[in-house]
């Protein structure tokens, strides 16, 4: 055979000649690290934007809604003080899945009877009472959130047409509602 | 021996025929296990096999390119979320600010409770009576609606057995004359229970005699607390307490 063409064969043999089997494993953990601060980037960015929402709202002069929707609590809150806690249950329950977290807008209510109280913001979110979700009929795709009667009576007074309801669905964010310890004397 | 062992070349076969004689050749060399002999092997077969060896490790000389593109994109990403922690550190330290931790008041005229609490407590809840929304108008045509204002507030004063001046309204709803400003009759003792808390603009939250009414709407626009909760909250804030009314 012409040595020429060992040469040849040997330079290809010799471009080519790699570890293979440790590069591999190297990738998939820098592919792993890489997808794990994409998803981190992506959790700081929600948080970021609550923060935000909060810097916003604590100078103006509107009431809004906090809801954490994994823990099930709420807060009624005015600039950065915090008027009201309450609680809630979800249907469905798998709530904090369906609805990505940000701002809604109260679109509209429905304040009488008071038995079919409720709130609206969009086609995303209803809060109504237990007498509301008995006489209610719920529609595909809405999150309903049941709240105690008393407190939907005073979140439906206290929250203005075109208030913002901003939705924590996940737990883990810093800024997420704390829990309001109750110390009686 | 068939012409496929012969010299690639010198036989001046074409490639195809190499090829076709060759594999075969190679394997019944194998089969009878005669000791490979590079000239006698077909020249194809290791220039095949070479080439695949050398597609394999350009292959994986490849992947190692596009590892520094990975490291490249990674350290790109440390820094984008190390700049989001560092502001997001910031926008929580600026809103952490803005929570004193002193004590306010809140008064939820709708269900008619009082809340004294710090951002993270609630240290009580009282149940209390606000403005009863009701109309009354005189026959010379001034009117008043009893409301609770809304809004926030600041605790301006703390009196200590406060006395009720009575205004002209009040006269007016027991349809009676209504006697000049400083008479005696406007004054009145022991009403308004034993401490108010003035908020500015003739509103109060003070005591009342109508306990039975607690939880109603039943004011003049005044905040009314039980004897016990009155005291409490009396001695829990002081001039520049926050009171939120919604």
């Amino acid at each position: 055979m012409n040595i020429k063409w060992i040469i040849v064969l040997v330079s290809l043999f010799a471009t080519g000649a790699d570890s293979g089997a440790l590069d591999i494993s190297e990738q998939r953990q820098l592919i792993e690290k890489r997808t794990a601060l994409t998803r981190r980037i992506e959790h700081l960015k929600q948080e970021q934007d609550f923060l935000l929402f909060q810097k916003e709202f604590s100078t103006l002069d509107s009431k809004y809604l906090i809801l954490d929707l994994a823990e099930r609590k709420g807060q009624l809150k005015y600039k950065h003080v915090v008027l009201k806690d309450f609680q809630f249950t979800t249907s469905p329950v798998s709530a904090y899945k369906k609805i990505p977290s940000g701002a809604l807008t109260l679109t509209s209510r429905v304040e009488k009877p008071r038995a079919r109280m409720s709130l609206a913001f969009g086609k995303t979110l209803v809060i109504w009472s237990k007498a509301g979700e008995s006489s209610g009929k719920k529609q595909r795709g809405i999150v309903y959130l049941t709240v105690k009667r008393k407190d939907l009576v005073s979140i439906s007074y206290a929250l203005e047409d075109g208030a913002q309801a901003y939705i924590i669905p996940s737990s883990g964010l810093r800024a997420k509602i704390g829990v309001t310890k109750s110390v009686r004397d | 021996m068939p012409a496929s062992y012969q010299r690639w070349g010198k036989s001046g076969e074409a490639p195809k025929t190499v090829l076709k004689s060759g594999i075969p050749a190679f394997a019944r060399m194998a089969a009878y296990g005669r000791k490979a002999n590079f000239h006698m092997v077909n020249k194809t077969v290791w220039v095949m096999l070479f080439c695949l060896i050398a597609l394999a490790g350009i292959a994986a000389d490849r992947s190692g390119i596009s590892e520094s593109k990975l490291r490249d994109e990674i350290s790109s990403l440390e820094q984008t979320a190390q700049e989001l922690e560092e502001q997001n550190q910031g926008l929580g330290r600026m809103l952490s600010a803005l929570d004193s931790g002193e004590i306010y008041i809140v008064v939820d005229t709708e269900n008619n409770r009082l809340t004294l609490r710090t951002e993270d407590a609630v240290m009580r809840v009282a149940v209390c009576g606000t403005g009863s929304r009701q109309f009354v108008e005189e026959e010379t045509g001034r009117n008043w609606f009893f409301e609770t204002p809304l809004g926030s507030f600041t605790v301006l004063g703390k009196e200590r057995n406060p006395v009720w001046i009575r205004p002209d309204w009040s006269f007016v709803e027991e349809n009676m004359p209504v006697p000049p400003k400083g008479h005696p009759d406007r004054i009145v003792r022991g009403v308004l229970g034993k401490y108010a808390l003035l908020l500015g603009s003739g509103y109060k939250i003070h005591g009342t005699t109508f306990t039975n009414l607690l939880g109603t709407h039943f004011t003049h626009g005044c905040v009314s607390l039980g004897d016990r909760d009155l005291e409490a909250v009396y001695k829990a804030v002081k001039i520049g307490t926050k009171v939120y009314i919604y």
